[in-house]
């Protein structure tokens, strides 16, 4: 059923050029996706995971873990989950970027896709800590940075704030990468287009879908 | 002698702030003269306003209330939920902002079923966008009118002005304000007043956070040693919800943020497309500033109960309400409270706006092709309806108004980020793959909910809800043949 104020004419086939490089990023939300939705129901088939946290038998509602608030799940999982996930908003990152940028040729492009593998690698660091943290003997002391235990640290200040970086890198860079100038003009001459059709066409030109 | 007085400063903050709402429905009168000023604010927002209503819209009573009792009841599991701020932001900056502004430009969109009406040229995508829009505005606003409504409750049983205020009369105050500020100025106002709770929001969570510091000899490291005494798994990276739990919340609210209608239809009211890159970083440092109250405060809640200083509470939620009257200096305490109210708020008027459009303006549209006469009329009649129904939800249905709020950013995530973020970013997807991830969003998420099903390793629901609607949708537009798009709309997916 169309949408009744959906202009009439002219219609063309989508952009080519557009879509392969989109379909290529796209098929990286699917290959991601799809990984997610298979590690559940392997999961779900093996009745793995039952494991949760209990009250706390003193304080209550808190809760607590006994052992190593995996619940059996192999570390490796862990960053599985992770890497696609952050593979997932990276490649949502690069959606939005023009290819007028040309973005993986250029200095700064090439910088920001350092700087999202490096996130990436943040995880495989906090997973490396999760592995020391879950070894440690009852009657060790938790060794903290920066106010959180070292794996706590790594989500805090790696997770957190490892993003940093490349967020200011786009914010810089935004007029070459996003929108800047030359997408401002074609919008302009869109809009004056999409207006003169309008009247031509007689219809109002506050249209609306 | 503050001390004595703590209840009656904060119920005079909290009045002061009321009043100050009262004021911007009134001043917002003025400005509001149609459906597009009601709902879009006229498309003339500059970078502050539009940064600050996108923060104060998303760090809802939940970032104030919700968030510092996840941290007590769960240790350090949450943080997974504020670590995707920056990285999610940034997502919404390239993939949603640019899109949504400039196809509002070209078709005069004034809400989201609009773009998602523009860029799929269906009616029945328009139709279902705006099902699942209202279904979880619903259930946000209900948890929001009943956060309002026991946080004033609390306030006027402790200052005496009532022995026993009920709920429902203190709902009713709430929402007469809520009602006054958004009925009269619309998105104006709401925008306005965003504004000033945003601020407020900042400023009382960097004093909380230094509060919080200097509760324990030796800071943060110190609540951490004795909170990983007691239970290592509470002070590791995963908390007790578990890694893989933890990190499915790190998905669905990274990636999810991209399908929030009440942040992502803020964009729409840009003067200028080119504004976008001020807006996403003043709103992740917004974000980050308000995020060390949900931290610290959760922290130093657990810690104290574990170690004394506090008796054990009853209830998760009440770590806030019971570390500013223990802990804080009794104007901090009343500058906090208003905050407190001022981030319900915010959220809830932003829900009510984007719930109004889609009755008033799209629906209609959706089912019978065509506008209503005198939308602007509509438009405050419906945003009185939806608010007496939500405050109806609120106060009766129990436990619905938690799977209701539960379900709405799982939801909107799962239904949203298919159809808006990757939908204006990629041609070939067509209205039938939308309607498939509406429609199993609402399916995944409700089944799983109603049903009672735990998912393995403790995965969120909305996570799941989100990987499933993922596949089908990018499934389904691989394997369809891409229909032709209007032609402006593929000229704007272009630029």
């Amino acid at each position: 059923m169309p949408d009744s104020a959906s202009p009439a004419s002219p219609k063309g086939a989508p952009n080519c050029r557009q879509g392969t490089r989109a379909d290529r990023l796209i098929a990286v939300w699917l290959v991601s996706a799809a990984a997610f939705v298979a590690l559940l129901l392997v999961a779900v088939a093996l009745g793995a995971g039952e494991g949760s946290a209990v009250p706390h038998p003193e304080f209550a509602p808190m809760l607590q873990v006994a052992g190593d608030a995996r619940f059996g799940a192999p570390l490796w999982a862990g960053l599985v989950v992770g890497v696609l996930t952050v593979s997932i908003m990276g490649t949502g990152v690069a959606m939005g970027i023009v290819p007028r940028a040309r973005f993986h040729e250029s200095g700064s492009g090439r910088i920001f896709i350092a700087l999202f593998a490096a996130y990436a690698l943040v995880l495989a660091g906090l997973v490396r800590a999760v592995a020391s943290y879950d070894a440690l003997g009852p009657a060790q002391a938790v060794p903290t940075w920066g106010g959180f235990t070292l794996p706590a640290a790594w989500l805090v200040y790696g997770v957190g704030l490892g993003a940093f970086p490349a967020t200011a890198l786009v914010i810089v860079r935004f007029g070459a990468w996003c929108y800047g100038d030359h997408e401002e003009r074609r919008f302009r001459e869109l809009l004056a287009l999409v207006h003169s059709r309008a009247r031509g066409d007689g219809n109002e030109t506050n249209r609306r879908p | 002698m503050l001390d004595g007085n703590r209840a009656m400063i904060t119920l005079v903050a909290v009045g002061g702030y009321m009043v100050l709402c009262l004021g911007a429905g009134l001043w917002a009168l003025r400005r509001t003269k149609s459906a597009e000023d009601f709902f879009a604010a006229g498309r003339r927002l500059g970078v502050f306003l539009t940064a600050f209503a996108v923060f104060s819209s998303t760090m809802s009573g939940f970032g104030f209330v919700g968030g510092p009792g996840l941290m007590y009841s769960m240790g350090i599991s949450s943080i997974w939920i504020l670590g995707s701020i920056a990285v999610s932001n940034l997502m919404v900056l390239t993939m949603v902002g640019k899109r949504i502004r400039i196809l509002a430009g070209i078709r005069n969109c004034i809400s989201l079923p609009d773009i998602a009406a523009a860029r799929y040229g269906s009616r029945s995508v328009r139709g279902s966008v705006s099902v699942v829009i209202l279904l979880g505005v619903i259930g946000y606003l209900a948890t929001q009118i009943l956060a309002m409504s026991i946080v004033l409750q609390d306030l006027l049983a402790e200052a005496g002005v009532l022995s026993d205020p009920s709920l429902a009369l203190c709902a009713a105050i709430s929402c007469s304000v809520l009602l006054f500020y958004s009925v009269i100025g619309g998105i104006v106002a709401s925008v306005y007043t965003d504004l000033v709770q945003g601020v407020i929001m900042i400023f009382a969570a960097l004093l909380v956070f230094v509060t919080v510091l200097g509760t324990f000899e030796g800071g943060l490291a110190e609540m951490t040693r004795i909170i990983a005494a007691d239970n290592r798994g509470a002070a590791g990276a995963w908390g007790t919800l578990g890694m893989i739990g933890a990190l499915s919340w790190f998905f669905v609210f990274g990636v999810g943020v991209g399908g929030q209608p009440h942040v992502v239809t803020k964009f729409m009211m840009l003067r200028r497309v080119s504004d976008l890159r001020m807006v996403v970083p003043l709103g992740v440092l917004a974000y980050t500033a308000t995020a060390l109250l949900w931290i610290g405060v959760g922290l130093a809640m657990r810690a104290m109960a574990l170690s004394g200083g506090h008796p054990p509470l009853a209830s998760p939620d009440e770590a806030s309400a019971a570390f500013l009257q223990t802990f804080a200096h009794p104007l901090l305490a009343g500058t906090v409270f208003a905050a407190l109210l001022a981030a319900i708020m915010s959220t809830a008027d932003s829900f009510l706006n984007v719930g109004t459009a889609a009755v008033v303006h799209d629906l209609p549209r959706a089912i019978r092709g065509r506008a209503l006469k005198n939308e602007l009329t509509a438009a405050r009649l419906v945003t009185v309806g939806l608010t007496v129904i939500a405050a109806f939800v609120a106060l009766q249905a129990g436990d619905l108004v938690a799977l209701l709020g539960a379900f709405g950013w799982g939801t909107f995530a799962a239904g949203l980020v298919p159809v808006i973020a990757i939908g204006l970013n990629w041609k070939r997807a067509g209205a039938l793959a939308a309607n498939v991830a509406v429609a199993s969003s609402i399916v995944v998420n409700f089944g799983l909910r109603l049903g009672g099903v735990r998912l393995p390793y403790g995965v969120d629901h909305g996570a799941a809800a989100l990987a499933v609607s993922l596949v089908l949708f990018l499934g389904i537009g691989f394997l369809t043949r891409p229909r032709p798009l209007a032609w402006d709309i593929d000229k704007a997916l272009d630029i």
